[in-house]
């Protein structure tokens, strides 16, 4: 075995776990969202009308948005 | 329709744009999303856009109705109808489907987003059911067509009810009764003079309940005595101290019960 093969075997030792300590998380990301409901008011009929809906990924991942569809 | 930021970094922000359409809506409306996310602990969270959908043309009242007495005047009614965008309000070639009301502008108010119509109910309508539609041309884009519903009823000054009467013979010939009322529907007194049976009415009479003046009397037809064969028709007539309406007539048959 070379020196280099060695040398990576004994990093490999050093950075793993030692017997009883707790793994780090995963990563995983956090959706904070400020409020469920928004309510536009009043709208004239025929009219559209936006709502906006804000989050924060309050996580150590990214977050993604898979889908929105209404209902 | 629905828009999202995809991908949000740790610490980044993002929005979930969600576009409502209004058309054919009215009132409180509630609208639901569904979103899924990669959070772990929120995989799928609901969301809620409630809005109050207003029409872009508001007329007050938003109907009309007439319930008057035949050959009684009734109050005109003016309509008052505004744009909700506060933009002038214009309208042209009003009209209605009963040649019985008359609709007609009236001036306007400083308010240019408003416009009133005075509708009003001819006293020579006749006595029947109002069912009628208030149309005209508007400048608003979305509303180019005013409608407001009109209806009511011109009930004749006097109402026997009910129209028809149907009494039971019993076969031994037991009395059997049954009462007409006639109302004055403008709320008015008046006298039944005379109540009489005419036709195939053997063995039955009529009698006024009351001869004082009131604005409801009542007429009792009772038979006695040996059933009929088979039913009989015939009518009872009355007679009114009220000028337009000295006879009213309401239909009377009688007919054999089974024992």
């Amino acid at each position: 075995m070379s020196s280099a093969a060695l040398l990576l075997a004994a990093l490999a030792l050093a950075g793993a776990p030692s017997d009883g300590a707790a793994a780090p998380p995963p990563p995983r990301p956090v959706l904070v969202l400020a409020s469920p409901n928004v309510d536009l008011g009043r709208v004239v009929e025929g009219e559209s009308a936006v709502a906006v809906f804000s989050f924060e990924n309050a996580g150590n991942a990214d977050l993604r948005i898979l889908s929105a569809q209404p209902g | 329709m629905t828009a999202y930021d995809a991908v949000v970094p740790p610490g980044g922000r993002g929005k979930i744009q969600a576009t409502v359409g209004t058309h054919g809506l009215f009132g409180g409306v509630r609208k639901g999303i569904t979103v899924s996310t990669n959070d772990p602990e929120r995989p799928s969270l609901a969301l809620s856009v409630s809005f109050v959908v207003a029409n872009p043309l508001v007329a007050t009242p938003p109907s009309v109705s007439f319930f008057v007495a035949q050959n009684e005047s009734a109050a005109p009614v003016e309509l008052v109808v505004r744009r909700a965008d506060g933009a002038p309000l214009e309208l042209s070639d009003l009209s209605i489907d009963d040649s019985a009301i008359a609709v007609a502008p009236a001036p306007a108010g400083p308010d240019r987003s408003e416009a009133r119509i005075v509708v009003s109910l001819k006293t020579t309508a006749t006595a029947r059911r109002i069912q009628a539609k208030l149309q005209a041309k508007t400048n608003h884009p979305q509303r180019p067509l005013l409608a407001v519903d009109v209806f009511g009823a011109v009930r004749p000054l006097l109402w026997a009810s009910p129209q028809s009467v149907a009494l039971p013979r019993p076969p031994g010939g037991a009395e059997t009764r049954a009462n007409v009322t006639v109302q004055n529907t403008a709320g008015r007194p008046f006298r039944l003079l005379e109540a009489r049976l005419e036709g195939e009415m053997a063995g039955c009479s009529a009698s006024v309940l009351s001869t004082a003046a009131a604005s409801l009397q009542v007429v009792q037809l009772t038979c006695s005595g040996p059933p009929p064969d088979a039913p009989r028709n015939g009518r009872l007539v009355m007679t009114t101290d009220v000028p337009a309406y000295l006879r009213l007539e309401t239909s009377v048959s009688t007919v054999p019960a089974r024992p």
